[in-house]
């Protein structure tokens, strides 16, 4: 009896490896994790009267010339566990030629391990940056996927609300052509340590009308109650008390060839002034027109940016339309948008962070800009571009002569090193409006100039 | 025993048959280094390459892959475009 069931048993075990290894060998190949490693690397070698590897407006009467190299990595891991599941990071390392090394200041030797260092002789410290590390979840058969984690986020309004990254949680949701998106940012807490916070909530819809005319709208709510402090955290040195709501509508079309973009952004809410300490009502708007034509052999790209200014923003109410900042002060929008070189930010910036508008909210100024530029492809190698960028205050809040900020020529001749390698070469000139006569001092600046060349590759 | 030890050895040969058959169509046919990463060995290519490839197989549409097939390829376009995006993303860090 005992050897029969024995016989059973095994006759049962291996009818199964038999069909466990024939469902194997008959199946689809399945997946294991999927690693996916990409990489980009870029560099700009620059000498300029205005950038010198810092950040803001850098006015000066007598510049010297700056020759700065910068660089930058990026990492990138990919990992997909499934259809539905998949882990999305990116690391980056950026510094100076030349700054920094053994975590120590290369001009005071103090130790202050930090970003942006360890470009010096030895390249010791810790300079790493995180771009992303989230998971990324769509729920199976089901148009619904979450991102979870520190994101980047790029707003639907050339980045003159928000660009950065951030902790937070994004839901998107895709019906035909609708696309929804709903999420929430935590800017700044210490939980342990203060009950205030800075959040973002974002509400984004997309709608795909017909081939030739997209539509959008957007609910944006930046909310801070967040509390500078001292080093010893007894006393406030700042604070935001702020509440903006962003409400906004963004569309594209196409007419032929051309191709037209647009939006309107209207901010209300309040916020806290801390030079009158008190709060203000807040009530602006930023509107922008772009277009893209083919003309002759290349194409022609035009922009106009309209961001409300305040003639007098420690009076009253506040009409200057702001996008957000971060706990420092520091704006966390970048209008790269006009491929300007120096007006505004450019795409291409790696540490250097010199402009002459920091950001489109140009301390409570505001801007008028109008921007033209040409590309010329002229061979598959070779290309090469023009702009011309103007500039004026939305409102001349500074007792400044003059509205003008002043007109930017630059120019980009870009060579292709192979298919994913370029070189370009960059140059660009500002010759300051009224706005900057007497502006140090009773004396006027010098034109902010530059020359780039830089190297940039990702695979 | 011997029964068993031959219908084991008939099904593993039959499916090895079987899988060895259906990969020289697919072969022929469907990319299985972006389907399942396989025989990717001696490709190497950077990720505008791959956007490329990965556009031109869906439009090979279902006359060559399954709709499950399709979706995945959707998913893997839609994960490169998205780490082009993050790789290029604008922002200076200071």
């Amino acid at each position: 009896m005992h050897e029969v069931e024995r016989r059973m048993k095994q006759k049962l075990a291996l009818t199964v490896v038999a069909a466990a290894v024939a469902l194997f060998a008959a199946a689809p190949p399945t997946l294991a994790v999927e690693h996916d490693f990409h990489f980009a690397y870029n560099a700009r070698a620059i000498v300029s009267n205005f950038d010198d590897g810092g950040c803001g407006p850098n006015f000066q009467l007598n510049p010297r010339t700056n020759r700065l190299v910068e660089q930058r990595g990026r990492f990138n891991y990919g990992g997909r566990i499934s259809n539905e599941l998949k882990l999305v990071t990116q690391f980056d390392v950026a510094f100076l030629w030349g700054d920094g090394f053994y975590g120590k200041d290369s001009l005071t030797l103090e130790e202050n391990a930090d970003r942006n260092k360890g470009g010096g002789l030895a390249a010791d410290t810790v300079n790493l940056k995180t771009d992303a590390l989230y998971v990324d979840y769509s729920l199976p058969a089901k148009p619904l996927s979450f991102k979870i984690g520190l994101q980047p986020f790029h707003d639907a309004y050339k980045a003159t609300v928000l660009l950065g990254k951030a902790a937070g949680l994004v839901a998107t949701h895709n019906a035909g052509d609708l696309q929804s998106q709903l999420g929430w940012f935590l800017l700044q807490a210490v939980p342990e340590k203060t009950r205030r916070s800075g959040n973002f909530i974002v509400l984004d819809e997309k709608y795909k009308v017909n081939d030739t005319l997209r539509v959008g709208g957007s609910y944006y709510a930046w909310q801070s109650d967040w509390e500078i402090r001292n080093v010893a955290g007894d006393t406030v040195t700042r604070q935001d008390g702020l509440l903006l709501h962003y409400l906004g509508v963004n569309a594209e079309a196409n007419f032929g060839p051309a191709v037209v973009d647009g939006f309107f952004i209207y901010q209300n809410g309040t916020k806290f002034n801390n030079n009158t300490q008190t709060k203000q009502h807040v009530n602006a708007f930023a509107a922008n027109v772009s277009g893209r034509v083919p003309v002759g052999p290349g194409t022609l790209r035009t922009t106009f940016l309209y961001n409300s200014g305040d003639a007098a923003p420690n009076k009253g109410g506040r009409n200057d339309f702001t996008g957000v900042v971060n706990a420092d002060g520091m704006p966390e929008n970048y209008f790269y948008y006009p491929e300007m070189l120096l007006l505004f930010i450019n795409k291409y910036a790696i540490i250097d962070n010199r402009n002459v508008i920091h950001s489109p909210n140009n301390d409570g100024a505001g801007v008028i800009a109008g921007f033209i530029g040409y590309d010329h492809k002229l061979s598959d190698d070779l290309s090469v571009s023009a702009n011309v960028g103007l500039a004026a205050v939305a409102k001349n809040n500074a007792d400044r002569p003059g509205d003008y900020i002043g007109t930017e020529l630059n120019g980009e001749v870009a060579y292709k090193i192979n298919g994913n390698a370029n070189l370009r070469l960059q140059g660009g000139y500002v010759y300051l409006g009224d706005y900057f006569k007497g502006s140090i001092n009773g004396k006027t600046p010098e034109n902010p100039y530059t020359t780039r060349v830089l190297l940039d590759f990702y695979y | 025993m011997k029964k068993i030890v031959l219908l084991l050895a008939l099904l593993i040969t039959v499916a090895a048959v079987t899988f060895a058959d259906e990969q020289k169509v697919e072969k022929l046919e469907k990319d299985l280094c972006l389907l399942y990463s396989q025989n990717c060995a001696t490709r190497l290519e950077n990720i505008q390459e791959k956007i490329k490839r990965l556009k031109g197989e869906i439009q090979k549409g279902e006359r060559v892959y399954t709709p499950e097939e399709l979706k995945k390829l959707q998913i893997k376009l839609k994960d490169a475009e998205e780490t082009i995006d993050l790789l290029l993303r604008p922002q200076p860090s200071r």
